[in-house]
């Protein structure tokens, strides 16, 4: 019963986990390219 | 346009691994529950050995032809290995400690290769991105990055082949029940590994797509500063 639940456990941390870094490389460029902009966007009207 | 074909393979790279992991829930039969793990942490090890296999090819290419892209494309295809290898460091550990000992709280063997060559692997690509990152000049970066990731590739066969030619836990699949020592898959669950190996390829290409964006802003930041300079100069 205890391994069923361990494995559990694990299986959701490992799965949770890809979805994470899935994430993350959706959402880095994003906001590194918006904020890329924003500086373009600031200097242009200085 | 790009923008779209990019949106485009992210929509259907992440169908595909919903898709699938709905049948890997549903239809695959496994004694135990945490060999799905499985299938996620040889599609995140495949990623991160394809991403590293073509960052050495730009790094070469860069090296012949010193167009920037290349070095850009290399750095790039670094920065998804990096996060692929981490993540499949983690989930092997994960599932020595369930296997192993069953949670005996073992989650790392130094004299397994391929645990400790990934390691390896994982720390001197990552040690390339913070190297990268400390230089300024835009070419001796590149030409610097390019010879370091030239240097630093034989880590990858060296971690992928430590488990065949090296004693280590590490277990190898076949479709073959009647070979002893690896783990016999049936035809659905390599039907599955292979259709997340496809979904993780297509959503390594748009990653690649949305890296490159980011240098192209990178760039014209530059030149926008770099007038600047000139007009208050």
């Amino acid at each position: 019963m205890t391994e069923i639940i361990l494995d559990l456990i694990t299986l959701i941390f490992s799965i949770l986990l890809f979805c994470i870094i899935i994430i993350l490389l959706i959402i880095y460029p994003k906001i590194q390219l918006k904020k890329i902009e924003k500086r373009i966007s600031s200097l242009k009207r200085t | 346009m790009p923008k779209l074909k990019s949106t485009y393979l992210l929509i259907i790279s992440m169908t595909m691994l919903l898709v699938n992991a709905f049948i890997i829930f549903s239809m695959a039969s496994f004694d135990r529950m945490v060999y799905i793990i499985f299938f996620y942490h040889v599609a995140s090890a495949w990623l991160s050995y394809i991403s590293f296999g073509i960052s050495l090819i730009c790094h070469i290419l860069y090296m012949t032809k010193k167009e920037i892209k290349w070095s850009l494309h290399g750095k790039n295809s670094v920065i998804i290995g990096v996060a692929f290898s981490g993540f499949t460091l983690i989930t092997g550990s994960l599932w020595f400690n369930a296997t192993s000992g069953n949670y005996n709280n073992i989650y790392w063997q130094w004299s397994d290769y391929r645990q400790t060559m990934t390691l390896i692997l994982f720390f001197s690509f990552l040690a390339y991105l913070v190297f990268g990152n400390m230089i300024e000049n835009r070419e001796k970066k590149a030409r610097m990055t390019a010879l370091l990731g030239i240097v630093l590739f034989p880590m990858v066969p060296l971690s992928f082949f430590s488990a065949i030619i090296f004693s280590s836990l590490h277990p190898l699949i076949t479709p073959d029940p009647s070979q002893s020592g690896y783990i016999y898959w049936d035809g659905l669950k390599i039907f599955c590994l292979l259709i997340n190996l496809i979904a993780i390829s297509i959503f390594y290409y748009y990653c690649m797509q949305e890296l490159l964006e980011i240098d192209k802003a990178k760039e014209q930041l530059d030149i926008i500063i770099q007038k600047k300079k000139n007009e208050d100069s």
